[in-house]
């Protein structure tokens, strides 16, 4: 067993922290005044989390400003942070230049949830074996109470100090934090220890077991974007998530999590065989396998994480694991997918449609701190879509810019699909960010259905920056970055998202996505992989009629098989050139096609699939 | 208590098919009980015998419109291109305005008292005591004949669309349902495969498939989707699915296609018929069943007289049921609505009957226990005063109607007929009063006079299907038809239609001397 999985003692964690540097007067008002600049000028859902909260966080800076100086750091920090914990916004936070900061405290279990919100079971889902002395305490045991809490209130009370808007978004967030904790971005944990009042079954008699926080590093993701990238400015997540998946991964899945951290090549390789599934090189962010189902075989998706900062690598992987899944039916698990990349969210979705993708609409709240961020130099070009209504904004009295998609519409459509079976997605409350842009885009462009476990996605609804990316955007402007004392870092939600289609201009932030159906996961589910809900996905899939086109081009001769598809239509370079009725298969020519082929299939007046063959 | 004693036909729950000579007995707007075997009523109970005739529940038509109910059979003259694609294309046809929907948009606004009465009347010479595809309305009108499906019950248990819905629309239908509450959609209208057979597949998408949804036509759709949604309403609350409601007339009229009622029986999908509207269906359920019964027999389908009556009476009561919270007509059993039909006895079998039953050979109608239309000694015997008459072919039948302009007055039958042809005389004129009549009732200076105000269920706007026609505008309203298939229409139906003549002869199935081949 390795020193990363064991972690660190309490004492040890304290023992190894660096030293932290006091702050002077002089940085404490620095803060406050960067913060109350921000949150009043560019914190994009202040006047939602007003409405919806009656909060106040510009008025809470201004009397911070007053009481600071009687303060200790510690009682500082936690103080600015709390005022944006309070924005109940996931996507903002405040990390204190923690001692611990980086390190995530943990518990060697992992406590999930079956059964309907109104009444929930507690089970342990998930046991680091080697770290647990109680040979009765394995998975499948029933959590009972927490320290002598009755175990549903203690989730509940944690879900209380929980970011997020959304009370089960908070409490699936809650539920995690019970037994792995991010440190710096949230407080470490009050109580050195736990002791847990399990159950083997219902009439057992109750036992308890002492377990100890322990302090692990997860280490960023392996393709995570550096803070100035371009890709970082299209960011959308959710840090907390983010650091506890990979926490877990760490945990649960220690090997994979030591290969990737030296190599990532051969990270790819390492979970191929046992469980059948199939990575390549973004195996953090996405693997694949076929599952069956009531005897019929489906490809089954899972998006780990969009964090990344390669999209078009990380969708040719994608195509690349599509094709060796079955094509008649697939199911794509967002659940616990934090977010990362916007442009590999919403650019993934024209994979599964033959429809054009429309992306979701991202606008700025106007103010003189976004007009005079939109015409600094460095921003004219990445920003010009929104300036021009930023500066009208001052005539027209609007609150927020035009809305316009991060990701362009051409990017969105650049490769077109190349699944043609029918699809589901499946989502829960802990389902964030660029994961919530999926699953509106996959909803809003009529992909396929949305299973949601629990009522909705997380809800996370902005294009979130870090304090990097802000520094060098606002750099020249009035309103530029002080120089941040070190350790101290910290999100902002700057640009909201959104819907289109029918949903079009409705926000994602604190309502999320709405399932078009809606499941609670079972005992079954929990501890044997699943079954349960894929089988309920299954028989969604089963029940679609199913059309299907493959296409294969050897020139000068295309050859085309299709099911259930009545009528193909060719399209060379862009224009047009045959149309036929097919039955099964249809083998034609092609006169001198040079860039690509597109071939379209109906079923009666509707078109079903989409192929193209690129031939350069 | 009011008992009629005759040949009962309950449709009951534990065997539909059962039927013998007995009692039904109503408790106001319920059925008390169902005894077989004549005899004398006990004290208290006004017993009405008819003979050998049969009783049957009141008959349940899920799909209608009625605010077109005063519209005769209309084709586009112009067209020569076949049978339409699907339901949007039509209304853009060059007559499809001035024939169709200015002249509905006249008799709403001229005459909304009028026209209801019409349409209630109607449908009850055709036996109907349940009709859904009200227009909206500002309040109740002066005469409530025949039970409201939209808002009968209670007005948030059941949401209808004519429409096509968005998919936030839908998402919102969906959530209706979860609540137990019923959906009526106009769903996949049109000829198999067309663009709007997607709207099955946003549907389905939406998880709008399920036990409550009722949706009309689904004729642009197959085998695989009502086997999909079976699997839907299972998955969502473990339940068979909802119903599909079918309209051959209107189907084979513009589409040359119908309903795949087999298929949809399949699997679960309860099929109920509907005799949709004065444009492009039958005059009552007595016609659509005779339609049905004649597609069945070109398609040669498995379906039998007895299928055909569940489709009108037990199928579509205990889809509104699920709505109603087990209130519902369609069967004659304890704690059902006390609606019934009595229709004379042509045939042995009842349900051949039924399905072989004309305008004149109804006999008594009611409704929550009340006499609503009949001959004049049932009625009469039923305790009805103060009716009014109209003649059905060579016979007469007495109903009661109020003065909306006076309730304490009674509405004569020439009177209503005299509104409505006001109307039809100079359409134009009467929009005009009737808007200035709303812009009265709409002057917050003015006392409102209580005046009945109705917007049609189909969509106005840029492309309306019901909407006004622009200022200025001239056309003349067509003849107001009459109420009962007849040989003027069985002639309009053979000139026209894309029912490759399939229907030239549905009037034989209306000859005294009928027979079910």
């Amino acid at each position: 067993m390795s020193d990363a999985l064991i972690g660190l003692s309490w004492a040890e964690a304290v023992e190894q922290a660096p030293p932290r540097e006091p702050l002077s007067p002089h940085e404490r008002t620095a803060i406050i005044t960067m913060f109350t600049s921000l949150i009043d000028g560019l914190y994009v859902h202040l006047p939602l989390k007003r409405a919806m909260y009656g909060i106040d966080p510009v008025q809470q800076l201004r009397r911070l400003h007053e009481r600071s100086r009687l303060m200790s750091d510690d009682t500082f920090h936690r103080e600015i942070g709390s005022i944006l914990t309070n924005l109940r916004d996931a996507h903002t936070a405040y990390i204190s230049p923690s001692p611990l900061a980086g390190t995530a405290a943990r518990l060697p279990f992992l406590v999930e949830q079956y059964g309907s919100d109104l009444d929930p079971r507690f089970i342990v889902s998930k046991v680091i074996r080697e770290l647990v002395t109680d040979t009765r305490f394995t998975e499948g045991v029933e959590i009972i109470e927490w320290n002598g809490v009755p175990i549903a209130d203690a989730v509940r009370r944690r879900g209380e100090s929980e970011r997020g808007g959304r009370p089960d978004s908070a409490m699936a967030r809650a539920l995690d934090s019970l037994t792995f904790r991010p440190l710096g971005i949230g407080p470490p944990p009050d109580e050195r220890w736990v002791i847990v009042g399990y159950r083997r079954r219902d009439k057992d008699k109750l036992r308890e077991h002492r377990f100890e926080w322990r302090f692990i590093f997860p280490g960023p993701a392996p393709d995570e974007p550096h803070p100035t990238a371009p890709a970082a400015s299209a960011a959308a997540i959710h840090p907390d998530r983010a650091m506890v998946r990979r926490a877990k991964k760490l945990s649960f899945n220690s090997g994979l999590w030591e290969t990737e951290r030296h190599d990532r090549v051969a990270a790819a390789g390492v979970d191929t065989a046992p469980n059948g599934w199939i990575t390549g090189q973004f195996q953090d962010n996405v693997s694949a396998r076929t599952v069956t189902v009531r005897g019929r075989d489906c490809g089954y998706l899972r998006l780990w994480s969009f964090e990344l900062s390669d999209d078009d690598g990380f969708l040719a992987e994608v195509c690349r694991l599509l094709a060796e899944l079955p094509q008649d039916g697939l199911i794509i698990d967002l659940r616990g997918n934090p977010g990362g990349l916007i442009w590999a969210a919403e650019r993934l979705l024209q994979l599964f449609t033959p429809r054009s993708i429309s992306p979701t609409r991202f606008s700025i709240i106007a103010s003189d701190l976004t007009r005079a961020m939109s015409d600094a130099p460095q921003n004219r070009r990445s920003l010009s879509p929104w300036r021009r209504t930023l500066l009208d904004a001052v005539g027209t009295g609007e609150v927020y810019s035009q809305s316009v998609p991060i990701t362009p519409f051409e990017r969105c459509n650049d490769i077109g699909q190349v699944y043609g079976g029918p699809v589901v997605a499946v989502v829960d409350s802990t389902t964030y960010s660029a994961a919530d842009l999926f699953a509106a885009g996959f909803a809003d462009n009529g992909i396929g259905t949305v299973v949601s476990v629990g009522r909705a996605t997380g809800a996370g609804g902005a294009n979130v920056w870090w304090a990097d990316t802000l520094n060098s955007v606002l750099a020249g402007t009035p309103d530029q970055l002080p120089r941040l004392p070190a350790g101290v870092n910290f999100t902002l939600s700057v640009r909201r998202a959104t819907r289109i289609g029918a949903s079009d201009g409705a926000p994602i932030e604190d309502i999320g996505i709405v399932g078009h159906r809606s499941y609670a996961m079972t005992r079954d589910d929990l501890l044997s992989g699943n079954v349960d809900l894929l089988t309920f996905c299954g028989r969604l899939i089963e029940s679609q009629p199913a059309t299907s086109l493959v296409v294969r081009w050897t020139a000068p001769m295309l050859e085309i098989e299709a099911t259930r598809l009545d009528r193909i239509d060719i399209y060379v370079d862009g224009r047009p050139q045959q149309t036929h009725d097919i039955a099964d298969r249809l083998k034609v020519g092609i006169a001198d096609p040079r860039e690509e082929i597109r071939v379209e299939g109906y079923s009666g007046e509707n078109l079903q699939q989409i192929r193209t063959v690129r031939l350069t | 208590m009011l008992e009629l004693q005759g040949h009962v036909v309950p449709m009951a729950t534990a065997d539909a098919q059962q039927h013998f000579l007995g009692r039904v007995r109503f408790n106001g707007a319920v059925v008390d009980s169902v005894l077989q075997g004549r005899h004398s009523p006990p004290q208290g109970v006004t017993q009405i015998d008819v003979g050998d005739a049969y009783v049957y529940p009141g008959l349940t038509d899920l799909h209608s419109h009625i605010g077109f109910a005063t519209l005769p059979l209309w084709h586009e003259p112009a067209r020569t291109s076949g049978p339409w694609l699907h339901r949007d294309l039509w209304p853009n046809a060059p007559s499809y305005k001035p024939a169709v929907s200015w002249p509905a948009y006249a008799y709403l606004k001229g005459a909304p008292e009028a026209l209801l009465a019409y349409a209630q009347v109607r449908a009850l010479a055709g036996g109907t005591t349940t009709i859904q595809g009200w227009p909206n309305a500002n309040g109740s009108p002066a005469n409530q004949l025949v039970r409201s499906v939209d808002d009968g019950v209670d007005p948030d248990s059941i949401r209808t669309s004519v429409i096509n819905l968005t998919s936030a629309e839908l998402d919102d239908r969906r959530m209706l349902l979860d609540e137990g509450r019923a959906l009526v959609y106009h769903l996949a209208e049109g000829q198999r495969g067309s663009k709007v057979a997607r709207e099955f597949a946003d549907v389905a998408t939406a998880g709008c498939l399920r036990f409550r949804l009722i949706a009309i036509h689904c004729c642009a759709v197959g085998d695989e989707e009502f086997r999909q949604w079976n699997v839907h309403a299972d998955l969502s609350d473990g339940t068979p699915p909802g119903g599909v409601v079918w309209s051959p007339f209107s189907n084979l009229w513009l589409y040359d296609q119908t309903t795949d009622v087999i298929a949809a029986r399949s699997h679960g999908v309860s099929v109920c018929i509907g005799s949709d509207w004065g444009p492009s269906g039958t005059k009552n359920l007595l016609g659509e069943l005779k339609v049905a019964h004649t597609w069945v027999r070109h398609a040669a389908l498995d379906l039998t007289p007895f299928d055909l009556a569940e489709m009108v009476t037990a199928n579509p009561g205990d889809l509104l049921a699920r709505a109603w919270a087990g209130q519902a007509p369609g069967r004659l059993e304890p704690n059902r609505m006390a609606d019934a039909v009595v229709i004379a006895k042509r045939y042995d079998d009842p349900f051949t009957n039924l399905v072989l039953a004309r305008e004149r050979d109804i006999m008594l109608v009611l409704g929550d226990g009340q006499p609503r239309y009949g001959t004049a000694g049932l009625m009469k015997a039923a305790g009805a005063t103060g009716t009014t008459s109209m003649r059905v072919g060579s016979a007469t039948r007495q109903f009661v109607l109020n003065d909306p302009a006076d309730p304490t007055q009674r509405w004569k039958w020439s009177a209503v007929m005299d509104q409505l042809r006001k109307v039809q005389a100079d359409p134009m004129k009467a929009i005009e009063t009737g808007l200035a009549l709303e812009a009265f009732e709409a002057d917050v200076t003015t006392a409102t006079t209580g005046s009945l105000i109705l917007e049609s269920d189909m969509p106005g706007g840029p492309s309306s299907v019901a909407g006004p026609p622009p200022p200025g505008t001239k056309f003349d309203a067509p003849p107001l038809p009459t109420l009962i298939h007849d040989d003027a229409w069985f002639q309009a139906v053979r000139a026209a239609g894309y029912h490759e003549h399939l229907l030239d002869n549905l009037g034989t199935l209306f000859a005294p001397d009928a027979v079910l081949p």
